[in-house]
């Protein structure tokens, strides 16, 4: 913790050095500035529209009726008459017995679990790639680099054949394990390591006294923490969005995540035939299932900027 | 040209032409029939959406999406000592199918017992890819007036006394009618293709704002089922020569039927939206289509998405229009059990695709939850269904008029790639709509291209 605080105060402290030389500048450039900051503004309102809108329009249609949906009286961007939020989220509570719930509580496992236990892979591989020296490091790691040109998508079909293969298909290990490998996380943390782990404090430690796994959880793993809990975001996040995989890999729907889940409803919707209709489920379901995504966001905030600057700038 | 030059080219002719030759592959007939297993533990430990009522029996794994399938398979298991159905809904149509392939791949994964849609099943049973279980070697021959003749034929696959399949649904074609508009601007409801579009342009003439109907560029099986109303074979395939087909687009059939509608969408009497896209929900039940010509599931369908499904929406159930009195009964959709060549015990697999639905409570189940248009006679039969009334369509006994189309349809075979054939189809349509292509180019454009997909599959053309 005590390097986030530090780093803090730093770029509190270049902040207003900037703000003061701003100042300086601002009475010769306030006409061309003035003009500048409507440009800039309304370019970021459109930006914000943009981005807001279709959240804004989830917002909307979770509060619909099926036939709200379709026939509501304000459009499709305001609310209709009939407020059904509440009927909409009771009715989740009891079609096919409430499994929507089911499906929320697997996304907290295949997400918490599986954002755990490889941020732990990622943290040990990370730390071991930029602290010891071993046969063959610039070639696994190279490998790993290589692992991060592959999109995770292009391996759904193969983990399917050898999940078939040890007769791990349509159990939740086949979506937990192939999470495990997080070669983002191997590589952010290798980064992290080298640049705000000196080799000295190691040594330093080392000739004090301690073993390497003393070491490890006493001297590193306290100054990697922030990086620690970006890695455990991302993954987290990653989990929790994890869609093709779990599709694949599961067919019972007790055992879907939430994105596979909302898709069935709507495909079962979609198919025309005489199948139940359950457009409301699908839209309140989607609103209730990005909350958790949402505080994740706002609560955690500068843990993810961390994620994105980490390792980008070297000293 | 130098003689490096020269050697280069001809390597690089010599790569080409085997690159070719290796696309068009080849699928030899082996002949091979699915096998048949026995092991009654393999299912043992297997993972079920359902609760099983009955522990320590039998297990058998089934994959359906059928709306209220869960209560059948409850009803099912309920009164059954010796076997227990263990479900998963192993997706909607084309998710369930890819799943079954990536299945078929791995060689294990795949469910005893299958749902499937009629115009699925040949691409589980073409050339060397035998997936489906032939049911008459456990004597299901002996059931066969149970079931519609079309629905029957529809799962022996083109095959003369072999049953890959046990009916489920159908989906007979027929017009839904916006009996209101017809009266409020006083036109008879049409019987025949001739009078269909006459009616179109005398709602016009009396000031109706809407269209006639709506013809969905991204009609797929709608389309055939337009095109079996001709009595032309736009496919023909069969389970007992699997390495053949027929692909007959350019048929009188096919261009009547396409120079009809193309007349009527050039006159502004017919729309083109696609069909079961939020616009055209909105469009069909906010009354801007007089009819709409489609299998009678479609009632549920648009029930749900109305404000309030039980209230007279004006539609009533009608026979389709025909072109003359040989003008046959034509069906749009359904589906059927398969047992699947990876069932742990086949023979099980045949009793519980059998029985699933062979029962009043279960059809029950099926035709109120599920709205599902039953392909066993016992329940076409029974006064239950023939005097079933709509709401939805002002209390109407809708199945009069459904009962004999399902009962005249005599069934029509699909190809083992349908659902590439019907992306062609889609685009072909596309061109002809709305890029004003000529009917007959665009149609031998279409064959020409399914006929020479199938062969680059391997498959013999005739």
């Amino acid at each position: 913790m005590s390097t986030a605080t530090f780093n803090a105060s730093q770029s509190a402290g270049r902040n207003t050095e900037r703000r003061r030389n701003r100042g300086a500048e601002k009475a010769k450039t306030n006409k061309i500035r003035g003009n500048k900051h409507v440009f800039t503004i309304v370019v970021l309102i459109v930006a914000m529209l943009y981005f807001l809108l279709p959240v804004w329009w989830l917002i909307v249609a979770a509060t619909k009726t099926n036939s709200g949906l379709f026939f509501g009286e304000h459009g499709a961007l305001w609310f209709a008459n009939k407020f059904a939020l509440w009927d909409n989220i009771k009715q989740l509570c009891t079609y096919q017995n409430g499994i929507y719930w089911r499906w929320i509580l697997n996304s907290f496992i295949y997400a918490l679990l599986g954002g755990l236990a490889s941020t732990v892979i990622s943290v040990c591989a990370g730390y071991g790639f930029a602290k010891f020296q071993f046969r063959g490091k610039k070639a696994f790691f190279n490998l790993v680099l290589g692992a991060l040109m592959i999109p995770s998508t292009a391996l759904v079909i193969p983990i399917f054949l050898l999940m078939s293969k040890v007769g791990m298909v349509n159990t939740m290990w086949a979506v937990l394990l192939p999470t495990l490998l997080n070669p983002m996380g191997v590589y952010l943390m290798r980064i992290y390591c080298q640049e705000s782990l000196p080799d000295e404090m190691i040594e330093a430690a080392r000739v004090d006294g301690a073993g390497e796994l003393r070491t490890f959880f006493k001297v590193s793993l306290p100054i990697m923490t922030p990086a620690i809990t970006t890695v455990y975001l991302l993954s987290t996040v990653g989990a929790w969005n994890n869609f093709f995989l779990p599709q694949v890999v599961l067919t019972n729907s007790k055992l879907f995540p939430i994105t596979v889940g909302l898709t069935q409803w709507q495909s079962q919707s979609q198919a025309g035939a005489a199948s139940e209709q359950v457009w409301n489920l699908v839209t309140s379901g989607s609103f209730i299932s990005i909350i958790p995504m949402v505080l994740a966001f706002l609560f955690l905030q500068r843990y993810w900027v961390g994620g994105l600057t980490a390792g980008s700038v070297k000293s | 040209m130098n003689k490096a030059t020269k050697l280069l080219a001809a390597v690089a002719a010599g790569v080409m032409a085997v690159s070719i030759a290796a696309c068009g592959g080849s699928s030899s007939s082996s002949g091979s029939s699915a096998s048949v297993n026995t092991d009654k533990t393999a299912n043992d430990n297997a993972s079920c959406t359902n609760t099983i009522k009955k522990t320590g029996v039998e297990k058998v794994t089934v994959w359906a999406w059928y709306p209220g399938i869960q209560d059948v398979v409850d009803d099912f298991n309920e009164n059954h000592d010796d076997l227990q159905v263990c479900w998963n809904n192993g997706g909607q149509g084309g998710g369930e199918y890819t799943k079954f392939q990536n299945a078929i791949k791995a060689g294990t994964g795949a469910p005893d017992v299958i749902q499937l849609e009629y115009e699925a099943m040949p691409q589980f049973m073409t050339g060397n890819e035998q997936h489906l279980v032939d049911l008459s070697q456990f004597g299901f021959n002996d059931y066969k007036d149970d079931y519609t003749a079309g629905s029957w034929k529809s799962v022996q696959l083109g095959t003369d006394d072999k049953v890959y399949g046990v009916p489920v649904d159908l989906g007979p074609f027929v017009m839904y009618v916006r009996e209101d508009i017809f009266k409020q601007y006083g036109v008879d409801v049409p019987t025949t293709w001739d009078e269909f579009a006459e009616a179109g342009k005398e709602l016009k003439a009396a000031g109706y704002d809407g269209y006639l109907t709506d013809f969905p560029l991204n009609s797929t099986a709608m389309l055939l089922a337009f095109f079996a109303q001709t009595g032309d074979d736009v496919y023909t395939y069969s389970a007992s020569d699997p390495t053949k087909v027929k692909v007959n687009y350019n048929s009188d059939g096919a261009q009547k039927v396409l120079k009809y509608w193309k007349e009527l969408v050039d006159e502004g009497l017919v729309d083109t939206t696609d069909a079961n896209t939020t616009d055209w929900t909105t469009n069909i039940l906010g009354g801007k289509y007089a009819t709409w010509v489609q299998a009678s599931w479609q009632t549920g369908y648009l029930a749900a998405d109305s404000d309030d499904g039980d209230a007279d929406s004006g539609f009533r159930i009608y026979k389709a229009p025909v072109w003359d009195s040989s003008t046959p009964d034509v069906n749009q959709g359904g589906s059927a059990w398969a047992v699947t060549d990876q069932a742990k015990d086949t023979e099980a697999a045949y009793t519980v695709a059998r029985e699933l639905f062979s029962s009043d409570s279960a059809q029950k189940i099926g035709v109120t939850t599920g709205g599902l248009f039953p392909a066993w006679t016992s329940m076409l039969d029974s006064d239950y269904f023939k005097t079933e009334k709509i709401a939805f369509l002002g209390d109407q006994e809708a199945n009069e008029i459904t009962i004999p189309v399902a009962e005249g349809y005599k069934g029509y075979s699909f190809l083992p790639f349908q659902t590439y054939a019907y992306d062609e189809q889609d685009k072909t349509l596309k061109s002809i709509f709305q890029d004003n292509t000529d009917v007959s180019t665009a149609l031998s454009a279409l064959d020409d291209t399914l006929n020479n997909y199938a062969k680059q599959q391997g498959y013999t053309v005739e």
